[in-house]
């Protein structure tokens, strides 16, 4: 891996844990728990387009190690490794297969599968299926926060010659 | 491997359908969930027994005791409430709603409790006396 590709990924780390950080102490006045604006996954998402899977999953496994460390609690790790994990997958299976211009369609499966993540991985630690309750506000969540991240992720594709 | 390319209107519109459906689920799970029943007790005796995600318009029952205790119980879906009642210290009715089994809402001076649980006995054995 050259310098200048390891210098760039560690700046997105960089970005993406400050998005992570600075995300988590924005209240949402919603009555879901859970319901997030999801920000870093612009990062991932460029990632992705840049690179390829594989940096940016180092770049992902980076930013839910330490954003857990620094922002709520080291708990809260199972919840966003969780839907970190399902975002990535559906997000790198997906991204090939759309135009740049598109992209916020990528991000909007992304976001969905963080959320059924989350809620999947809260179900099996409070041990009831009944938080699943919140599983259809939150897909309206995730379709829209994923449009908007998407858009942001779309805008910044552009650059993608000088990475 | 399946290749996806669609015009940019089609995903718009599937993600707005998306939505839609989402907003009528949530609303169709809050009218079908939570089966709360209230027991309104007098005396440690159930005399009242309320369906409360069956109720579609608001109402109010009226209890009254032998010694001439009234209390006025306000019934709305998914939540009940005592309105107003004749006793000296008002708690009853400065109780906000309940709607799950924690709370009970209990006058004292009238010996009448409103408890929320899912049969009554799970609720009636901790009144018995």
């Amino acid at each position: 891996m050259s310098t200048k590709k390891l210098t760039a990924m560690s700046i997105l780390a960089a970005i993406a844990l400050t998005i992570f950080v600075a995300e988590a102490l924005i209240p949402i006045p919603a009555p879901v728990p859970g319901v997030k604006l999801g920000l870093a996954n612009v990062v991932t998402l460029i990632a992705l387009v840049f690179w390829g899977p594989r940096e940016a999953g180092m770049i992902l496994t980076v930013r839910i190690f330490l954003g857990s460390l620094f922002a709520v609690s080291f708990s809260s790790i199972i919840f966003s490794a969780a839907g970190g994990l399902l975002c990535f997958t559906a997000m790198s299976l997906t991204y090939r297969r759309f135009p740049l211009s598109q992209l916020w369609v990528v991000s909007i499966f992304g976001a969905v599968s963080h959320n059924l993540g989350q809620l999947l991985a809260a179900a099996f630690v409070m041990g009831t299926a009944s938080i699943l309750v919140y599983t259809p506000l939150l897909m309206v969540s995730a379709v829209i926060t994923g449009a908007f991240t998407g858009l942001c992720a779309c805008y910044l594709a552009r650059y993608k010659k000088y990475f | 491997m399946i290749i996806v390319i669609m015009k940019t209107k089609f995903w718009i519109i599937l993600f707005c359908g998306l939505i839609i459906a989402s907003l009528g689920a949530y609303f169709v799970l809050q009218s079908i969930s939570v089966p709360s029943v209230a027991y309104v007790f007098r005396d440690g005796e159930c005399v009242e027994e309320i369906d409360l995600s069956s109720v579609s318009e608001p109402y109010e029952i009226t209890v009254t005791t032998d010694d001439g205790g009234v209390n006025v119980i306000y019934v709305e879906n998914g939540h009940i409430s005592i309105s107003s009642a004749n006793c000296p210290d008002q708690i009853c009715v400065r109780h906000s709603p309940i709607s799950d089994g924690v709370e009970p809402i209990v006058c004292l001076p009238n010996r009448i409790v409103v408890q929320i649980g899912k049969s009554e006995s799970d609720v009636a054995d901790s009144y018995s006396h």
